[in-house]
């Protein structure tokens, strides 16, 4: 009983008298009651400010801004729908497509009615983090297809094997011609 | 004083030793062998592949004569267990005797260092049917790649009309979804296409680009060059 008192007095603060509070509190002055009046008047309304204050502050603009945003999304959603759709799944579209808003940087977008999640890459690790073989390695190539100068009638050899026979492939054991280096 | 660029080579040596810092063997071994792969396109490329006939066919012959030579390496393993730096050093070596010996030891002056493929799981480690699944969501990998070009296409609609509304910012968070739908809808069918049904290169492909804001360049360089051609 006593809780269920409590609870209620909590959820309606318009209604609160601090009787707790009224004990706690020494016998005013005259001069003091006045004071500790408007204390608790300023106490009762910062407590009914925050119980109507949103979990996310929103400006003005930025409300008015998104808003402006779902719309666009919406409607780039509905002008790409086609009357063979699926209405479950172009619903869902639209859903994705307004959850995709609050998302930044290059990942994978909301797909809809679909709960995907990719596994985090591995973290980079500290800057110069090498082994001392790689460090010591050549230095790369530069870039794939260089361009390579022949005079005419030069003949391209590449480190090219010869192509693989046809039974060969998948689990055929094939000898090897050739020892590691 | 010249600075280098790295190869894709070496992003995935980077990638291979991040995924054991983080506890993932099998993915250290398996973007090290990325790596190799990759540091054997750049030399045949650097030899005047670009001057074959049909360079894409070249690459596709040698891709299945190095397919047949770690079929025959993996038969002879033995089931003593072989490590997870055991077994890339067989594959390398695979890879490495397809070739002429002339050849061997500019390969291997380019692979990188194996050490980190010694650390064992950690917390880090994700189980590999975990990881397929966790990428499908439940959809088949034909299904997964609609869902991804439809959202490709949503996103960059919205984009679309969010930049015509002078809302720059929402374009450019939009745009990048639109990119990222698109580039992982190619990894899927990339990798179904070459049997990769694990979706491993699309793991590996995806870590290599994940945290930047990158450029349609810096996304085809992550790929094979016979994949940026066709």
């Amino acid at each position: 009983m006593n809780l269920q008192m409590r609870r209620r007095r909590s959820e309606e603060p318009e209604v609160v008298e601090e009787p707790e509070l009224m004990e706690v509190v020494e016998e005013p002055t005259d001069d003091s009651s006045t004071t500790v009046r408007a204390l608790r008047a300023q106490v009762r309304v910062l407590e009914q400010a925050l119980e109507v204050a949103p979990d996310v502050p929103v400006l003005a603009g930025d409300e008015a801004a998104y808003r402006r945003r779902v719309l666009l999304a919406v409607r780039a959603v509905a002008a790409r729908a086609d009357d063979h759709d699926d209405p479950r799944h172009a619903a869902a579209r639209v859903v994705a497509a307004v959850e995709r808003l609050d998302v930044d940087g290059f990942a994978r977008p909301v797909l809809p009615g679909i709960a995907t999640h990719i596994i985090a890459p591995p973290p980079q690790l500290p800057a110069g983090v090498r082994t001392a073989a790689i460090a010591s390695a050549p230095a790369p190539e530069p870039a794939p297809e260089p361009v390579v100068d022949l005079e005419p009638g030069d003949e391209v050899v590449l480190p090219v094997p010869p192509p693989a026979r046809e039974e060969s492939r998948r689990g055929k054991r094939r000898q090897r011609h050739h020892t590691a280096a | 004083m010249t600075t280098t660029m790295p190869t894709t080579a070496h992003e995935y040596g980077g990638l291979s030793r991040r995924y054991a810092a983080a506890g993932d063997p099998r993915m250290a071994q398996l973007a090290a062998w990325a790596a190799d792969v990759h540091v054997l396109e750049e030399l045949l490329w650097s030899n005047g592949l670009a001057e074959a006939p049909d360079p894409a066919a070249e690459l596709a012959a040698i891709g299945e004569t190095i397919a047949a030579s770690i079929e025959a390496a993996a038969a002879a393993l033995t089931d003593s267990g072989p490590t997870g730096r055991d077994l890339v050093e067989v594959a390398r070596e695979a890879l490495v005797s397809t070739f002429d010996p002339s050849v061997h030891q500019l390969l291997t002056d380019r692979f990188d260092d194996l050490d980190h493929l010694e650390r064992g799981p950690g917390p880090g480690a994700v189980e590999a049917e975990t990881r397929t699944a966790a990428r499908l969501g439940g959809l088949a990998p034909a299904d997964l790649v609609a869902e991804l070009r439809i959202a490709a296409a949503d996103c960059q609609a919205i984009a679309d009309l969010l930049a015509g509304a002078g809302d720059l910012e929402g374009a450019r968070r939009l745009g990048l979804q639109a990119q990222a739908a698109s580039f992982e809808a190619h990894l899927v069918t990339s990798a179904v296409r070459a049997g990769d049904d694990a979706l491993v290169t699309v793991d590996l492909r995806w870590d290599l680009v994940a945290g930047d804001a990158p450029t349609p360049e810096r996304l085809a360089s992550v790929l094979g060059s016979a994949e940026r051609a066709s």
